[in-house]
């Protein structure tokens, strides 16, 4: 997909068996997040591309970017139920008289955490990464809405 | 693509006047944006402020000539600096799974006669949204 800014990390999804599901696939094909089978999740982690991933992805027409981030990976206990998506935060800036507007940033953080019932609360505990792999931790009984710094 | 939010500065140092201001459109209830139905605007278009140009313009909230979406609300505008960081407005709470429009955020300038003239500084304003 054309990705814009182009996408720093990929989720892969662990299963109980033993086998794995990659957001990209060896052909370079894309999986969506919602033929992950969450009744068999074990784990799940973001993370970042090789270089020789980037080169191979983007021959295949996906905009994706290698940077040396660390990864971040999630093992799931019973009754976790897993919270993973990307945030984007665009700001334009509009100008009088003539309503000049232009896109002054795109951020992306990637969101990973899980949600559980404690005492007949739902709680939430999120971690939001930014594309430079720094990470901010938010724990509460609602869903946190961090943005990029 | 979901969960699309808008927000903007505290506060923006246009000079606009006594009680002038930068509006954005509300709903009673449910998504603030404007959806892009044909009831309230053409194909690919919006709803635009009428009036006579250089002089007067009819307000979002305008009982007959308002913008159609949001005219007939009971708090039809607010300042757009309502809404920061800290308080994002819901544009649209829809899941788009294949290219679409999303609903749009209705932003009107009010002009007071003793607003300060002249070029103005940039405000940012930010969309959010979430996708997998």
């Amino acid at each position: 997909m054309g990705y814009n800014p182009p996408l720093v990390y990929y989720w892969k999804a662990f299963y109980h068996d033993g086998t794995e599901l990659a957001q990209f696939d060896d052909e370079g094909n894309e999986h969506l997040f919602k033929e992950i089978d969450q009744s068999k999740l074990k784990g799940f982690g973001w993370f970042p591309f090789t270089y020789q991933q980037e080169a191979f992805l983007k021959s295949r027409g996906h905009n994706v970017r290698a940077l040396p981030l660390p990864s971040y990976v999630l093992w799931l206990k019973p009754g976790q139920r897993l919270i993973a998506f990307r945030r984007h935060f665009l700001s334009l800036s509009i100008q009088t008289p003539v309503g000049v507007s232009s896109l002054t940033s795109h951020k992306v953080l990637y969101v990973l955490g899980w949600q559980e019932t404690i005492g007949g609360r739902n709680m939430q505990t999120l971690m939001y990464i930014d594309e430079e792999g720094n990470v901010e931790l938010s724990s509460s009984h609602e869903t946190a809405k961090k943005e990029p710094v | 693509m979901y969960d699309i939010k808008f927000y903007g500065p505290s506060s923006i140092d246009w000079e606009l006047g006594t009680g002038g201001e930068v509006r954005v459109g509300q709903r009673d209830s449910g998504d603030h944006g404007c959806p892009h139905d044909t009831t309230y605007h053409g194909e690919d278009q919006y709803a635009q402020a009428s009036g006579t140009e250089g002089e007067t313009g009819y307000p979002i909230e305008d009982g007959t000539n308002g913008h159609p979406y949001y005219r007939t609300q009971t708090t039809p505008v607010v300042d757009v600096t309502t809404y920061t960081s800290s308080n994002k407005m819901q544009v649209d709470s829809n899941e788009y799974t294949s290219a679409a429009k999303s609903k749009a955020v209705v932003l009107q300038v009010k002009v007071a006669s003793d607003a300060t003239p002249g070029a103005k500084s940039a405000v940012t304003f930010t969309f959010e949204y979430s996708e997998i």
